[in-house]
């Protein structure tokens, strides 16, 4: 075991997992002290993660390397987008874990919880800690696996099934991830991250195999991404999950997997126009189906998983394009995709945290039922409303810095086509998409806004406003505060805070000097943002309020789920592939090969058995005539010897006629004919060669 | 002193055949007994491990037939891991086994079969191999007929019979390599004579074949595995768990042992009969994992499983890549290890709770937590998750298979490898989700605790946390065995 490097960072990445086996064991004597030992474990990562990365020089980031973990090198980096992720996973972990105390108040196996969540943490840190692939891969898995415990904590059977599309697409991705880190291991000879790009640079073999493996590893990161197509799992584990939990799979397990991608998009192709129109396109049709979903939708959460679906296609499109932008015009892309990544998982946060306030009091997340919830309840409202409008886009908020960064680079992209082609048509088409889609993110966050903060509900508004007052905890609602007011307060001087966090970043996507300058109040920056507000507001009164919205019994209106169910990927096209067709093929063929042999051994034996009655029966009628015949000539005297010699033979027979020795009797006989078989077909083969 | 080596060989067998006689009716003086034996022969199997390369003959016949006692790294490797797991599992059937005057019986056998084992592992030359191969068959029946029912039975034949033909067909090569070979004793490197030889080069692959095909009968080979769903369930678990994690290693060390120390890496790589087994190891594992998915009789679905890491194995030996070799050596011990934890774990529920369909173990876990937990480490293994062993070894062996001399077969390989994990996550990870997770309507008040006693559990975990710890510290393991690829000269 040889170490070299900063122990810090192994210590920042155990620390978790060993708080969670103490508190396992506190927690099964005493339930109080092991809610404040699982708050002091993640506070503490938090400080040393801060401490840590803050003192960190970029130009000599620390490092640690274990030469011999499970054979392979443990490496970890902690530079630039790696500092800024590990904050802000800690951060988070730091923020729900508060907020469960008072969430999990009244649930079963909170142990597990505990447990399962803080080797989450430790897992994730390693993750984007890593620096060479298979330390993301060993880290990434354990993460897989064990957030499949958060998932599925209550147990009823709408979250089991839903950890079921979970475990599998964290399966079936880790496996298609193993399998491209196989092919990058033999073709570039090399896992390190860093050293990817150096030796794509030198790669001179068969561009076949690079393609397969990046495709393999963009199916691994991208469902735990939520990428479009592999996003199924999001809409489904959102709603069932418990909300901390699911606050930190949507804010932070879904960026591990952009780590990933950005890796595939930068580092193994630096530049590859045609890996950035892929990614362009994966990007816009997730960002349009997610906040098409989520309009449609008459959950709380599940409308915020389909907007986490939308949210990663702005960044997966960011990824794109700056692969596509040359290298010096790229700047805008870069910092439009880190600080987008970094803004969703805070309004995520923040936003999962509001949805656990509403089911922990209602234990109710359906639109018509929560009406109403946020009235009376300032803290809630303003909270929500800080959410809302940083996701929206809205100038001062810090959705709309990373939004305008990213239109600003399609539009950059389209105005500096030289002539007129398919490609620049295809992406004044993107350019319009991105406007629409930040319309209907503008729809159905007002839709939820105005559905839970401000209209009446008409059936049991007393008891929603019963909870005012005493909903929450002091500790939930200094942390909900916090939360909500980074937005405003990261958006408001962007110069101050974002873009120095985007600068420090950008060196992770091979971005080393940062030539542009926005003005992120001009006019040609805002009017992206207008236009998709605009938009939004058209959309929300003449598509949310027209089309999805009826009256019930009573002349009341309500909200509707006019999504046709049939339109549904998982339960249309993955599940019956993967459950019924794919594996009674398999087993058809596995069952058809392996029979092979066993039939032939059972037709052989019938034949040999048919043999042997024959042989028998001629036998015995032989031995029949026989006695009959010597019955006829022989004197009654001689039956007394006859009969000795026959008993004693009967005695000899019964010791070897047991089941035991008989088998091992015939079996040796049985092996004996093979070895001579074999042994003549040598013979011959000798002396005839 | 190297005459020391028959004492592990021989003790067991001795302590086996005295065994009706020494314990009598006393059952409290058979788990004495049988624990101080295996106690003490485990002890002078890693003795003989810590002895330096050494060996000697006894009843020479021929220059062909005689018996070759010998230790070397290989022999170490076998020893150690079948010494060990064999003590852990003896303290289990004490827990497991009925005492009901027949458990005398499979002690004495139990016990005999370790001699046979030990003799496998340290045999210097082909006949001796041959010869304790067909003497663990025969001592190891009584085991998986222990139940005695007419099924058992029945199983016992076709158990007997695959047995005994897949020996005879690895008898043919031994015939071959008698005419062919310099001599029969195990060389690095290969011994057959080249001179002598001429003309019949032709022969060569198919007679190979034949003898990977015959000593892979119990390594679960294709075509030759159809006995394996069908006596394990029958047998008893403690006796599955021998089967999956000691002798179908032993099959492995003859496979090893035919490959590079009989037949030479030189004659077999690039041949017809190195494609043809690629080809049908990987027909095994995925047809292994598919039919394991599909079976819902839990031993049988193990057993199954067994089929399927079984090939990993022998696809990572016939690659003939020093990569693949170290795969598949490192997976013959966490094999070893993980399928005895998960026959164990299978036991401990079936012996206590009697559900053996894979679908009557919902909230198990909540019942028998050590035993479930024991199950889902080695289950996470199997399916190969870091950080634990499983991971690492398959690691190797599909990165061997891409560097390898078919370096497409080897990309269809590692494919068909995860395929496989993705299967094996299929059948096992459901169990142990099931256990854990068994839905909100689950009566908690009904739960009554079911754990076995400590006899059971503690091999379990011990089983289980290696696992876990070989797989985050395999640096003395890797080293050892990359210490035999170059001896072997692979």
């Amino acid at each position: 075991m040889t170490f070299s490097g900063s122990p810090a960072l192994l210590l920042l990445v155990f620390w978790p997992i060993a708080g969670a086996l103490i508190s396992y064991i506190i927690g099964k004597k005493n339930k109080d002290w092991r809610d404040y030992f699982t708050s002091f474990v993640v506070v503490t990562t938090f400080a040393a993660m801060t401490v840590t990365a803050f003192s960190a020089d970029n130009q000599h980031p620390p490092y640690f390397e274990w030469s011999a973990f499970m054979g392979f090198r443990m490496y970890f980096r902690l530079d630039g987008l790696r500092a800024i992720y590990g904050v802000i996973a800690a951060f988070m972990w730091m923020t729900t874990t508060l907020f469960s105390r008072e969430y999990f108040a009244h649930y079963r196996n909170r142990n597990r919880y505990y447990f399962f969540s803080l080797i989450t943490f430790g897992a994730t840190l390693g993750v984007f800690f890593s620096a060479d692939l298979i330390t993301t891969f060993i880290f990434f898995e354990v993460m897989s696996f064990t957030s499949y415990v958060l998932v599925v904590h209550d147990e009823k059977p709408a979250t089991l099934d839903a950890g079921k599309t979970y475990m599998a697409v964290a399966v079936i991705g880790g496996l298609a991830l193993l399998f491209g880190i196989f092919i990058i291991a033999h073709t570039l000879q090399t896992t390190e991250i860093a050293a990817l790009y150096g030796a794509m640079q030198n790669y001179e073999g068969d561009m076949g195999l690079i393609y397969l493996a990046a495709i393999c590893l963009l199916v691994g990161f991208g469902g735990k991404a939520g990428m479009y197509p592999l996003h199924i799992w999001l809409p489904n584990a959102h709603p069932v999950a418990p909300a901390p939990a699911s606050a930190l799979l949507s804010g932070i397990l879904t960026k591990a997997g952009i780590y990933g991608i950005i890796i595939i998009g930068t580092l193994i192709f630096y530049q590859h126009y045609g890996w950035g129109i892929l990614m362009v396109s994966i990007g816009i049709i997730g960002m349009l189906t997610g906040a098409m979903l989520a309009l449609f939708s008459i959950d709380l959460k599940r409308t915020l998983a389909y907007s986490s679906v939308s949210q990663i296609g702005f960044i997966v499109l960011g990824v794109g394009m700056q692969a596509i932008l040359s290298s010096d015009y790229n700047s805008m892309a870069v910092h439009g995709t880190l600080l987008h990544m970094v803004n969703h998982s805070l309004i995520k946060l923040l936003l999962f945290m509001l949805a656990g306030v509403v089911v922990m009091n209602t234990h109710e997340l359906n639109l018509n039922k929560i009406r109403g919830f946020g009235r009376g309840k300032p803290v809630f409202t303003l909270a929500f409303l800080m959410g809302a409008l940083s996701i929206i886009g809205v100038p001062f908020w810090s959705g709309y810095i990373s939004k305008t960064l990213l239109h600003e680079s399609l539009v950059y992209h389209v105005w500096h086509f030289p002539v007129y082609t398919w490609w620049s048509t295809y992406f004044q088409i993107t350019e319009a998409l991105f406007t629409l889609t930040g319309g209907m993110t503008t729809a159905y966050m007002i839709k939820i806004f105005v559905c839970v903060c401000l209209e009446k509900n008409n059936y049991n508004q007393n008891k929603l406003s019963g909870f005012n007052k005493r909903y929450i905890t002091r500790t939930s609602a200094a942390v909900l505060i916090v939360c909500a007011l980074l937005m405003p307060a990261l958006g408001v001087m962007p110069y101050a805070f974002m873009i120095p966090i985007a600068t420090f970043g950008q060196e992770f996507m091979l971005l080393f000097t940062a030539p542009y300058h926005i003005g992120f109040l001009e006019w040609l920056s805002l009017r992206g943002a207008l236009a998709s507000i605009t938009v939004g507001i058209i959309i929300y009164a003449l598509v949310v309020r027209v089309c999805l919205m009826s009256k019930d019994e009573y002349g009341h209106s309500v909200y509707i789920n006019a999504w046709p169910s049939s339109l549904d990927i998982e339960k249309r096209i993955y599940r019956p592939l993967i459950i019924g067709i794919l594996p009674f093929v398999g087993a058809l063929f596995a069952r058809t090969i392996g029979s092979i042999l066993p039939a032939a051994a059972a037709s052989a034996y019938r034949a040999f058995v048919s043999f042997r009655n024959f042989w028998i029966e001629e036998h015995a009628k032989q031995e029949q005539d026989a006695a009959e015949a010597a019955q006829a000539e022989r004197a009654p005297h001689t039956q007394g010897d006859l009969s000795q010699i026959a008993q004693a033979a009967q005695i000899l027979n019964m010791r070897f006629s047991g089941d035991f020795m008989r088998v091992i009797f015939s079996s040796l006989a049985y092996s004996l004919l093979i070895f001579f078989i074999g042994f003549a077909l040598i013979q011959i083969v000798v002396f005839t060669g | 002193m190297s005459f020391w080596l028959l004492i592990p060989i021989l003790l067991p067998i001795a302590a086996g055949a005295a065994l009706p006689l020494v314990v009598g009716d006393n059952r409290d003086r058979l788990q004495v007994y049988v624990a101080s034996v295996v106690i003490l022969n485990t002890g002078f199997a890693v003795a003989a491990a810590g002895l330096g390369d050494t060996g000697f003959r006894a009843l020479e016949l021929t220059s062909v037939i005689n018996l070759h006692i010998r230790i070397d790294d290989l022999a170490r490797f076998f020893l150690v891991l079948s010494s060990g797991l064999w003590l852990l599992v003896t303290f289990y059937s004490f827990g497991y086994i009925k005492r009901d005057g027949r458990d005398k019986s499979f002690f004495a056998f139990f016990l005999m079969s370790y001699g046979a084992v030990m003799g496998a592992c340290l045999s210097g030359n082909f006949f001796t191999l041959y010869l304790f191969y067909e003497l663990i068959t025969l001592l190891a029946y009584p085991m998986v007929v222990h139940s005695g029912t007419p099924e058992a039975m029945k199983a016992g034949v076709k158990y007997l019979m695959y047995s005994f033909f897949g020996a005879a067909l690895a008898l043919v090569a031994f015939v071959f390599v008698a005419n062919y070979g310099f001599t029969t004793d195990f060389t690095p490197g290969g011994v057959l004579d080249p001179v002598a030889l001429a003309g019949n080069e032709g022969f060569l692959p198919f007679v190979f074949l034949l003898a990977f095909i015959g000593f892979g009968c119990k390594a679960y080979i294709w075509p030759l595995f159809d006995w394996v769903p069908a006596s394990y369930p029958l047998a008893p678990h403690p006796a599955a768990a021998l089967f999956s994690g000691v002798v179908s290693k032993i099959a492995v060390l003859a496979i090893v042992r035919t490959t590079f120390y009989v037949f030479g890496v030189d004659v077999v790589i690039g041949s017809w009969a190195q494609t043809a087994l690629i080809v049908i190891t990987l027909l095994t594992v995925f047809m292994g994992s598919m039919l394991a998915y599909k079976e819902k009789l839990f031993s049988k679905r193990l057993a199954y499983s067994s089929v399927s890491q079984l090939s990993y194995v022998l696809f990572g030996i016939i690659l003939l890549n020093p990569l693949a070799f170290l795969g598949a050596m490192l997976h013959v011990v966490f094999h070893g290890i993980i399928k005895t934890a998960l026959f164990l774990s299978a036991g401990a529920v079936t012996h206590k709770t009697g559900k053996s369909y894979v679908y009557e173990l919902r909230g198990i876990g909540k019942a028998m937590p050590v035993a479930m937990w024991c199950f889902t480490m080695a289950s996470v293994a199997l399916v190969g998750i870091p950080p634990t062993g499983g991971f690492v070894s398959k690691w190797h062996i599909a990165t061997g298979g891409i560097a390898s001399n078919h370096p497409t077969l080897g990309m269809v390989g590692a494919a068909v490898l995860l395929v496989s994990a993705l299967l094996t996550a299929g059948y096992l990870v459901t169990i142990f989700a099931d256990a854990f997770f068994p839905g909100a309507g689950f009566s908690y008040k009904k739960l009554v605790n079911a754990e076995s006693g400590k006899l059971m559990t503690v091999p379990l975990v011990i089983l289980a946390s290696l696992t876990l710890l070989l797989g985050m510290f395999p640096g003395a393991l890797i080293e050892f065995i990359n210490g035999i690829s170059a001896i072997i000269g692979i």
